[in-house]
């Protein structure tokens, strides 16, 4: 399943952040590959940028320097309605919150990228199911989110990230908050995506229990203070 | 796509309002354009006023809607939602807004200018003035506040 053809490439990233106290730089030059195919895991303590990371390779975020392409296109210098359009036919995206939308259902949710898409009502209900049944969410799809607890929320993200059968699946923290019996259900999960779903995933946790499921860690570096003096 | 459906449930006060203000600007326009006592000064001074408040109104009310969706919007953008077709379902519900007000302003304007002895200037282009300008002033408010959508930052609001 593992090729050697890079679906990600990262070049000398570098974000700065201002702050009243001076300038932090995070990941400092930071460059990585990831192949087709490949799990791999963003790993580092709170704080140094693994969700900035996973918006900058999204193209929600804008670096300060270096570069990062995606399936060959460079994701910085993109202009919006393409990166966006991009972003929503390759990439597949499950933010730290989950991020549902209050006024639909599980099975809506789920639905949402295929009709932003634009794939036909018969085809869409198809796959949504198959997702939804995947996902052990067949019971709960006519509900509401607020009623699924944080766990079940996380496997609806999750759901609602694979149902375009993506090429690249970021995953912010898909363990993050979660008590430990959570956990253990959430994590022979992303096994088994990965086994199934066949396409390239990289997710970001600072969990090294969970990070072990991947088949590669990319370290993040701890952010540098660049202090400013003021005469 | 339409994205109303991912933004919009039901109308909320803050639209209640400015349809109430395009509706009461509308009919005042119409009672005014029709009434026999009125200069041309004054009637194009009160009709500026009553528009600038239906621009000021519906601005307001759409940046408001702008601050409470922006989640929303946020989410649909990142799941590949274009800002063209969000962009359309803000325009929509404020043609919605407008168009709404503007039949009930000048049928209220209509009744009232029929009722009254000194309104006989009554035709057919003042209410399609009144209803150019009404609609006009609710597009261009709304217009102006929709711009937001291009300066959101949706990895910040997605990260709060």
């Amino acid at each position: 399943m593992n090729s050697d053809k890079p679906i990600l490439r990262v070049e000398r990233l570098t974000k700065i952040f201002e702050t009243d106290f001076g300038k932090i730089s995070l990941f400092n030059s930071l460059c990585a590959e990831v192949a087709e195919g490949e799990f791999a895991a963003i790993t580092g303590p709170t704080g140094v940028g693994k969700t900035t990371l996973v918006n900058i390779i999204a193209g929600l975020e804008k670096p300060t320097q270096g570069s990062v392409s995606v399936l060959g296109k460079d994701m910085t210098t993109m202009d919006d309605d393409s990166l966006t359009e991009f972003r929503g036919q390759s990439m597949g995206v499950v933010f730290q919150g989950s991020q549902l939308l209050t006024n639909l259902n599980i099975f809506q949710n789920v639905e949402l990228p295929l009709v932003i898409q634009g794939i036909d009502e018969s085809e869409r209900k198809r796959r949504t199911q198959e997702v939804v049944d995947f996902f052990g969410l067949t019971q709960k799809s006519s509900i509401c989110p607020a009623t699924l607890s944080v766990g079940e929320r996380r496997k609806v993200a999750i759901a609602r990230a694979l149902v375009a059968e993506p090429t690249l699946l970021l995953m912010d923290e898909p363990t993050g908050g979660l008590d430990t019996s959570a956990v253990n259900i959430l994590t022979p999960l992303l096994r088994g995506i990965h086994y199934l779903h066949k396409g390239t995933i990289l997710m970001a946790t600072n969990s090294l229990s969970v990070a072990r499921i991947a088949s590669r860690e990319i370290p993040i570096m701890r952010p540098r203070f660049l202090m400013t003096c003021q005469l | 796509m339409n994205a109303s459906r991912y933004l919009f449930a039901s109308f909320t006060r803050s639209e209640a309002l400015a349809a109430t203000e395009i509706v009461v600007s509308t009919a005042a326009a119409v009672i005014l354009g029709s009434s026999l006592s009125i200069s041309w000064f004054s009637l194009a001074l009160s009709a500026g006023g009553l528009f600038l408040g239906v621009f000021l109104v519906v601005m307001f009310v759409v940046s408001l809607e702008m601050s409470s969706k922006r989640r929303e919007v946020a989410i649909l953008r990142a799941l590949g939602a274009k800002k063209s077709s969000l962009l359309r379902a803000f325009l929509l519900r404020i043609a919605h807004l407008a168009v709404g007000g503007c039949v009930l302003g000048v049928a209220i304007g209509y009744c009232t200018a029929m009722l009254t002895a000194e309104c006989s200037l009554l035709s057919s282009e003042i209410i399609g003035f009144a209803v150019t300008v009404s609609l006009l002033s609710s597009f261009g408010g709304g217009a102006v506040a929709a711009r937001k959508l291009s300066y959101l930052k949706i990895g910040e609001i997605l990260r709060q």
